[in-house]
């Protein structure tokens, strides 16, 4: 990626990295701290908070509701009934899994490269709308060879160590 | 004169200054979503304390261009989000929470590599 511009060219005393950086800090905690009680209000908020070391690239916030599952089972609850607005419930090919068995184990890609793919379902939403898409929102637009990819890299990742910026950056090169 | 003219040019290069380092910022957000399609173009960012920015542009099969801008208002009572300036739509609790994620990813992923600073 060439350079918009050189900070090592910036005058002295600018201040505009500190400026950028204090900004940015404080728009991430208030934005973290307001959105807060919209996120409570999901079902999932009742399942145990993911561990620290849940992933090996920094992605411990994240977690899918089959790995929720998986705790719940494994800590012998009950398991959570699923709940329409509160999570994908189409697979990546388009096949509907609202009525998959919480009691039988997810084949679902919970590690690093398919927790980035989570992320982007919901925000690629508007997108597939917008190019003339089906209306629904449960539709998702990945083509299977970019998940195959993402998974693959994913897997890799566990065994070689990779950082999550080698991740992205392997998989954007495809 | 000159007096005159040296604070607004460093003010103006202070700006700017600012202004490309959101460029580069987007360019790292849009990064965090996974692979593009091809012909896609992809930015998030964050403009300010209550502004966050998804900007989108691909051709659809026809070639006709698309643009799609998704802002996010940080508001005191909660985020709310626009779409291509047309009014305000609540987010549902797991896109509130995938917000979330995005913006923390976004955040240790801008300090690491734009500013080189551990979070």
């Amino acid at each position: 990626m060439k350079p918009l511009f050189n900070l090592e060219t910036l005058p002295a005393g600018l201040g505009v990295e500190s400026l950028r950086i204090g900004d940015l800090s404080e728009a991430m905690e208030y934005l973290c701290r307001v959105i807060e009680p919209q996120i409570q209000d999901a079902p999932l908020a009742q399942y145990p908070e993911p561990t620290s070391n849940n992933t090996a690239v920094g992605l411990a916030d994240v977690i899918s509701l089959d790995d929720a599952r998986r705790r719940v089972l494994a800590a012998g609850q009950p398991a959570p009934v699923d709940q329409p607005d509160t999570h994908n419930l189409m697979s990546k090919n388009g096949q509907s899994t609202a009525h998959q068995d919480p009691t039988q184990p997810s084949t679902e890609d919970t590690s690093p490269g398919a927790t980035i793919i989570n992320l982007a379902d919901h925000m690629q939403q508007p997108l597939h709308d917008a190019a003339g898409g089906s209306q629904s929102a449960q539709v998702i637009d990945f083509q299977q060879h970019q998940i195959d990819n993402a998974r693959r890299l994913a897997s890799n990742a566990a065994t070689e160590d990779m950082t999550f910026a080698e991740i992205l950056q392997k998989a954007q090169n495809g | 004169m000159l007096g005159k003219s040296r604070p607004q040019n460093v003010n103006q290069v202070r700006a700017q200054a600012y202004r490309d380092l959101i460029r580069r910022e987007a360019k790292i957000g849009g990064t965090l979503f996974g692979t593009l399609p091809n012909g896609h173009r992809r930015e998030f960012f964050c403009l300010d304390k209550h502004t966050w920015v998804w900007h989108e542009e691909w051709s659809d099969k026809s070639g006709k261009h698309h643009i799609r801008n998704t802002r996010y208002d940080v508001r005191p009572t909660g985020v709310v989000k626009i779409q291509d300036g047309r009014g305000y739509q609540a987010l549902s609790p797991s896109e509130a929470r995938n917000l979330r994620d995005a913006v923390r990813l976004y955040y240790r992923k801008v300090m690491n590599d734009l500013y080189h600073q551990t979070v």
